[in-house]
């Protein structure tokens, strides 16, 4: 199955941000990703079996396309990232904390917690989306739980 | 609140800019450019001055190899950790006295065949030895190893500031624009048509 790509971008498009977000750290960056992200899907002519091999299949794109850029010589440098950030109205100041927080571990952990908690994705599709094995998913899950739980103290709680 | 209550509530704030239109017709002019070299990995203002202990750490996954770096002209620690079976990325990491990274990035290797491989942690090493720009209160400094240059009034009409830096018996030749970006090269200044465009805006 197709969707058109202005009805997947509608539904799709700030789920792409967040994730690329949480791996490149910049926002014209992440918007770039998004864009680059919707021109695949246009230009790809994939076949999905549902909307969440979609949504899946977009993250995927996403998420390689931020290491990428991660990894360029280009990268901007940090200074945006808290520029951004203080512009963003947040609900709570520990909702802030919180995002800052994440944004602050390693890489390696930041997409991993991001998909989990807010994309809702169990381990083994986080294990197909990155293209990892479960283990590696798990290990990383726990050491970024691990993590939250020694920066944030008592905002992060034990429950999984 | 469940921590992934918390989470999706933080996290919802994050939105594309109000002025970011998806163009979902013509393709775009692309404003990235991938390093033409082997070696690529994030923007750092640190340069690698020394060696380091090896260790083996299983929650990573990997070798890990900390140096000790400058940092603004400071020197500070770098963890670097070569990629392995799962995460074929190299990556870096510094951190300060409280664990927060304050930068950190990873890069591959490109083999002949278009493949990717991680990079050595001498490779990575090469990298982080480079110079760097950073803004700090209105000044454009260029940072090299505990040396620090102030560039602010040194741009001339084409927005360009040519700086040697002289290490021992290499020297660096490097191009800065106004923008903070930067290439240096060993043979030669970087020209400004070899740049790219956007640092020009």
């Amino acid at each position: 199955m197709r969707l058109p790509a202005r009805e997947v971008a509608d539904k799709y498009q700030e789920c792409v941000f967040r994730a690329a977000f949480s791996i490149c750290r910049n926002q014209e960056d992440a918007e770039d990703i998004v864009q680059e992200t919707f021109l695949r899907y246009i230009e790809g002519n994939c076949e999905y079996e549902n909307e969440q091999h979609i949504k899946a299949w977009l993250i995927r794109t996403a998420v390689n396309r931020s290491k990428n850029v991660v990894q360029s010589f280009w990268h901007r440098k940090r200074e945006a990232f808290g520029d951004y950030m203080q512009e963003i109205p947040f609900q709570e100041p520990a909702d802030r904390e919180l995002v800052e927080t994440v944004l602050s571990l390693p890489e390696k952990y930041r997409i991993i917690l991001y998909l989990y908690y807010y994309e809702d994705y169990p381990v083994s599709e986080i294990s197909e989306i990155l293209h990892l094995s479960a283990n590696a998913v798990k290990s990383r899950l726990y050491r970024g739980r691990q993590l939250l739980k020694t920066k944030l103290g008592e905002e992060w709680t034990d429950d999984e | 609140m469940t921590n992934k209550e918390k989470f999706k509530r933080a996290f919802s704030a994050l939105h594309t800019s109000e002025n970011f239109a998806l163009n979902l017709e013509s393709k775009p002019v692309k404003r990235k450019i991938r390093l033409p070299k082997p070696a690529v990995a994030a923007i750092t203002a640190a340069a690698i001055c020394s060696s380091g202990a090896i260790c083996y750490t299983a929650d990573v996954g990997g070798i890990q190899r900390t140096v000790q770096v400058w940092l603004h002209g400071d020197q500070t620690t770098a963890t670097i950790t070569v990629g392995d079976g799962d995460d074929q990325i190299t990556h870096y990491s510094i951190q300060d006295s409280s664990g927060s990274e304050v930068q950190g990035g990873g890069g591959v290797a490109f083999n002949e065949d278009g493949s990717e491989r991680p990079l050595t942690t001498a490779e990575m090493q090469d990298y982080l030895n480079m110079p760097t720009t950073d803004t700090i209160g209105h000044h454009l400094y260029l940072f090299y190893k505990d040396q620090k240059i102030d560039l602010t009034d040194r741009f001339d009409k084409d927005g360009l500031c040519y700086i040697t830096l002289i290490d021992g018996k290499k020297k660096i030749y490097v191009t800065v624009a106004e923008s903070g970006g930067m290439v240096s090269r060993e043979d030669r200044y970087a020209e400004k048509s070899e740049l790219p465009k956007e640092w020009f805006k």
